[in-house]
């Protein structure tokens, strides 16, 4: 965190809890259509917090939807090196990954999402099984 | 091709679709065309991971997918968050800072406080053009 960033949470005394919950408005933007809200929710969380994880992932899904991928790469980039057992990121880079034909690149992407979700109860590792099921359908079908 | 297949093909469709892959077909299909010498590392990565693909896991997806729909619209008081009194107060306290302090460096940051107080504000946050076309989809 940067002196700036780090004098921000000192001065509004703000806790976790509460920046989480700037979070929450944020996703809720985002679930509402609202995507160009929650991207500037989650810009400015980024400028609170850079070293946040959560948030860039966020924020990278944003940029995703909105068709950015290029900025959406570099926040689920930063993600993953600031929490690399994030699931929802690995997908997210796997479904840029088929869009641009690299179909092997998405693979491990997905992968690595499903191998953190033994369980089988995260909707982003879900989203990665049903993106497998998907792969396997159509490559088996040609 | 019988009638439930072509169902079968067309439900896929609008479910990638919902996960924001239009064109999942396309796309696929091209990306294992172009692999060249990676194409039995994509099978093999496949025929692994299917195995861990259940009818389970693909209903979860599909119920947590919005399939191109968007959530209700949510009064205030559903806001999840940090309550308006005190979003409101740290808005205005960034705004101190922003301008005394930290000379318009913050603007992001006050922004991104502001949509949180506006989320309290207004009745509901009905993105109305998404909403609408929500509903367009809807009628027969």
């Amino acid at each position: 965190m940067s002196e700036i960033q780090k004098g921000i949470v000192e001065e509004l005394n703000l806790t976790f809890g509460e920046f989480s919950g700037m979070g929450r408005i944020g996703t809720l933007f985002f679930q509402l259509g609202n995507k160009e809200k929650a991207r500037q929710i989650f810009e400015g969380l980024v400028e609170m917090d850079s070293e946040n994880a959560d948030t860039h992932s966020a924020l990278g899904a944003v940029y995703l939807s909105l068709g950015n991928e290029e900025k959406a790469l570099r926040h689920l980039v930063k993600s993953l090196e600031l929490n690399s057992e994030q699931i929802a990121p690995y997908v997210n880079l796997a479904q840029i990954s088929i869009r641009r034909f690299k179909l092997l690149e998405a693979m491990n992407f997905l992968a690595s999402a499903i191998v953190r979700d033994p369980h089988r109860t995260h909707p982003g590792a879900n989203r990665a099984r049903a993106m497998i099921y998907g792969v396997q359908k159509i490559i088996s079908e040609d | 091709m019988n009638v439930e297949e072509n169902k079968s093909k067309t439900d896929l469709a609008e479910f990638y679709e919902g996960l924001g892959l239009t064109g999942f077909g396309i796309m696929v299909r091209t990306g294992f065309e172009n692999a060249g010498f990676e194409k039995d590392d994509i099978l093999r990565i496949v025929e692994m991971l299917s195995q861990d693909v259940s009818p389970e896991a693909i209903k979860s997806a599909e119920a947590r997918l919005p399939l191109g729909r968007y959530s209700e619209p949510k009064t205030p008081e559903e806001i999840p968050g940090i309550g308006k009194g005190r979003t409101t107060e740290l808005l205005k306290k960034l705004q101190v800072l922003n301008k005394e302090k930290y000379g318009g460096k913050l603007d992001k940051v006050v922004l991104a406080f502001a949509l949180a107080v506006e989320a309290f504000e207004i009745t509901t946050l009905y993105d109305k053009r998404a909403a609408f076309s929500q509903f367009r989809n809807l009628r027969p």
